[in-house]
């Protein structure tokens, strides 16, 4: 048994509703040693690190710390053992202070109540260690993106792990913030701390990394010392799926001019002055690592939270769209990503939510009848085969396949001129899939204007005609929907490449 | 077959749990009336239920909307107030006084309406808070001590008799009912009250406009409360100063009791009304049988917790 091994998953599976997510993944973390974990989205990254900082239970396979092994009862029985996962989305309290958040859990105290000065001390000196300076006594809920990664970090460091799981902590970083992290791991390295590294960012790995583990589809496909790989070993092993035929025949022909036009569009700094052309008929796709300002995008041209500046032209003419209400005047459909939350209302009938966008239209002289609003609703059901045993059954009960289904069933019925798709197919059945795709070119053929915006790249490469790719708010590159391939957008999604391909 | 008759029931909106407790509570009111029982007897308690049908109609629209009223009670006292004073005994004034009544109702609803959706407060209190404020109100308008008297003719409306067989209250509830019953399943303005109350998020994705449908809403339940006000006015023929009280919570009762779900989006004006019907006859009953208030208290909480279980588990 190799004394520096800390903490080892061997064999690790794990099942989800009898998706395999992780298959036979083995992962050790040695003392001193920064480990780098890279893969797709749904690559099974977050799941891996869940279950060895106790936050999953695999489904197979065993957890080892210090030579013996362990079940992790929860993540905080994880933590007492020296465990930290910082994860990628934060959970400060917003109306504690900087010092409380990074305390929390450990308070010093003075009998038994919280001693605040020794509090906010101690957590100022935690800082320190960081290198970074952010004043104690502000509230949580005041900071920065990047104060709050800070925090998080400093809240996981204060509890002196043994191993630190880092989940994408550079992603709201800038460079100086960048480099004084790594400088900060390169301290707790040399401490004999081991540190788990998720990244996109292939610098990162050459910059601060010592061994690389790369997951595609839940399966290991390389464990390598970093000195031994380049960026392009990396991203053609995080990729490399078939293509399969499951993306029906895309048209022939293109038409070129533009429909709907984005002339420097801006979302705060989220999305910046972006500019696009885009014509009818066509599928174009936006990708991107999660998180790169496409879904402030689709929901900026939605009108849901609007363009801060720039123009939108819809058939040459400007449009002021700044509700969801106004959008869908200017001919634009929306498909959110969320489909419990936002998509549908589960408590009402499919026939309800089938028909909620056209209610006005089915209505005659102003009145509902029966008959209209379920012939509506049947048409919806027939056109992308949802299974269900009444048009009267809640939309609750349907699967997560049928409901993705109503969902854009129902935005196809408003005969929309633009359809914005956020993650169309996502947590949906292959055959379910399938018939999306079917759809999404019949539309086309219509001469829908299909903005899909998708975090699965054969998706993308499958049904777009054009790519744009985007990296911190901006497009990075665009390809051309039959030339691109998984390596060339993963290589501008990892900002990797400057070379801004102009679309032909 | 079983399972056909399982899910036609499962998809059903309306609960038959609240149908079937209103026969039982019929029954029960027919034998405790013993010799006196009548038909009359039944058509008079439900003329004495109208107002608080009429009420309920409007909390139920701000129910399934999503939102809740707590000043409906203050609305049918400030009314009936209002309405004395101006009437002041004399057939004139009916018009005038049926004018400043709903007017006032529906500017008190516009005001809840506009801070709700515009500040996004919880409806709860600032309904709670409204109804506080037109209580001080009509303390201060009049004086502690209210004055005046409903005319004679717009009695009628609560103590009429078609032929002397049918209440004409009645009949006034029930084309309050049917009117609203209309606007709600047989307009899209009506079927998004549903999609408003039952996914306010994904409602607005679908471009609904949220906001008009809030402020309208509290407008058309502060409406109805105006004219549940106008209904007990014609009763007792005075003004009172706690007329109203009692029908902010039992509104709620009757439209849970109903069927409605207190998170919105579930529920029908078929449930509210033998809900409301329900609430009535077990006051008779408890009365008739010399129960106390706090037995009449603890048997209305005890329906509600029964029903609201039921519709409960139903929904799941």
């Amino acid at each position: 048994m190799d004394k520096n091994i800390i903490l080892a998953g061997k064999h690790l599976r794990k099942e989800f509703h009898g998706n395999v997510v992780l298959d036979d993944v083995t992962i050790l973390c040695k003392k001193g040693v920064v480990l780098a974990l890279v893969g797709e989205n749904g690559a099974g990254k977050s799941t891996l690190m869940n279950i060895i900082s106790g936050g999953l239970q695999p489904d197979g396979g065993e957890i080892e710390f210090e030579g013996k092994p362990v079940k992790f009862r929860n993540s905080h029985h994880a933590l007492q053992m020296g465990i930290a996962f910082v994860h990628q989305e934060f959970s400060l309290f917003d109306d504690l202070t900087v010092g409380e958040n990074i305390m929390l859990g450990s308070e010093p105290r003075r009998s038994c109540f919280t001693d605040s000065h020794a509090l906010h001390r101690q957590a100022q000196k935690v800082l320190n260690e960081l290198d970074y300076q952010i004043d104690v006594g502000r509230m949580g809920g005041g900071l920065t993106p990047a104060e709050q990664q800070i925090t998080e970090i400093a809240k996981a460091w204060v509890t002196r792990p043994k191993v630190l799981i880092l989940d994408e902590p550079t992603s709201s970083l800038s460079k100086v913030e960048v480099d004084k992290l790594f400088r900060f791991i390169g301290r707790v390295k040399e401490s004999g701390v081991s540190v788990v590294l998720i990244t996109h960012r292939m610098d990162e790995i050459f910059q601060v990394c010592d061994e690389t583990i790369v997951l595609k589809d839940g399966v290991m496909t390389a464990v390598e010392p970093v000195g031994n790989v380049t960026k392009d070993d990396l991203i053609s092993k995080m990729v490399g799926r078939e293509v399969s035929n499951t993306f029906p025949q895309r048209c022939k022909s293109v038409p070129k001019d533009a429909y709907f036009e984005l002339r420097n569009v801006s979302v705060g700094k989220r999305v910046q002055n972006i500019s696009l052309r885009i014509p009818k008929g066509c599928v174009t796709g936006f990708g991107g690592l999660e998180g790169q300002g496409q879904r402030d995008l689709a929901r900026a041209i939605f009108g849901i939270e609007p363009f801060t500046s720039g123009q939108v032209l819809i058939g040459g003419e400007e449009k002021s769209i700044r509700t969801p209400g106004a959008a869908m005047k200017a001919g634009i459909g929306f498909v959110p990503d969320d489909r419990k939350t936002e998509g549908l209302v589960l408590p009402l009938s499919i026939e309800e939510n089938m028909s909620v966008l056209v209610l006005d239209r089915i209505a005659r002289n102003g009145i509902l009848s029966r008959k209209r609003v379920r012939a509506e609703a049947q048409k919806g059901v027939d056109r992308l085969r949802i299974k269900l045993s009444s048009l009267k059954q809640p939309v609750v009960d349907l699967s997560g396949g049928n409901q993705q289904k109503v969902v854009f069933s129902k935005w196809v019925t408003a005969n929309p001129e633009i359809l914005i798709l956020d993650e169309p197919t996502r947590g949906v059945d292959v055959q379910s899939k399938l018939e999306i795709y079917t759809l999404i070119r019949e539309l086309t053929s219509k001469g829908v204007c299909i903005l899909l915006f998708s975090s699965d790249m054969l998706e993308l490469i499958g049904m777009s005609d054009v790519i744009h790719v985007m990296y911190e708010g901006r497009i990075s590159g665009s390809i051309n929907g039959c030339e691109a391939t998984e390596e060339a957008l993963m290589s501008l999604s990892s900002g990797v490449s400057p070379t801004v391909k102009k679309e032909g | 077959m079983r399972t056909n008759l399982k899910s036609r029931e499962q998809f059903s909106k309306l609960s038959y749990g609240v149908y079937l407790l209103l026969v039982i509570t019929l029954i029960a009111f027919l034998i405790a009336s013993g010799s006196q029982g009548s038909a009359k007897g039944v058509l008079n308690v439900i003329r004495q239920a109208a107002p608080l049908g009429i009420v309920a109609i409007g909390q139920t629209l701000i129910l399934l909307m999503g939102g809740i009223d707590l000043s409906v009670g203050s609305v049918m006292t400030l009314v009936n107030i209002v309405a004395s004073s101006i009437m002041a005994g004399r057939n004139d004034n009916i018009g005038a006084a049926v004018v400043v009544c709903l007017l006032l109702s529906a500017m008190i609803g516009l005001i809840n309406g506009l801070i709700i959706a515009k500040f996004q407060m919880p409806p709860f209190l600032i309904t709670m808070a409204m109804g506080s404020i037109i209580e001080g109100i009509y303390f201060v308008y009049s004086k502690g001590s209210p004055n005046g008297s409903i005319a004679s003719r717009f009695r009628v409306i609560s103590d009429g008799w078609i032929g002397g067989t049918f209440p004409i209250a009645i009949l006034v509830w029930l084309a309050f009912w049917g009117l609203v019953s209309f606007i709600l399943y047989k307009t899209p303005y009506g079927k998004r009250y549903y999609f408003t109350g039952g996914n306010r998020r994904a409602a607005y994705l679908s471009g609904i406009h949220t906001f008009s449908l809030t402020v309208s809403a509290y407008v058309l339940c502060s409406l109805m409360a105006g004219i549940a006000g106008l209904m007990i006015s014609a009763f007792i023929g005075v003004a009172s100063m706690s007329v109203g009280t009692d029908y902010t919570l039992n509104s709620i009762a009757a439209t849970v009791i109903g069927g409605t779900s207190f998170n919105g989006g579930i529920g029908t004006l078929e449930g509210t009304f033998p809900g409301v019907l329900i609430m009535a006859f077990l006051q008779s009953i408890l009365t008739m049988l010399n129960i106390s208030q706090a037995g009449k208290n603890i048997s209305q909480g005890l329906i509600i917790i029964i029903m609201v279980a039921m519709n409960h588990y139903k929904q799941k």
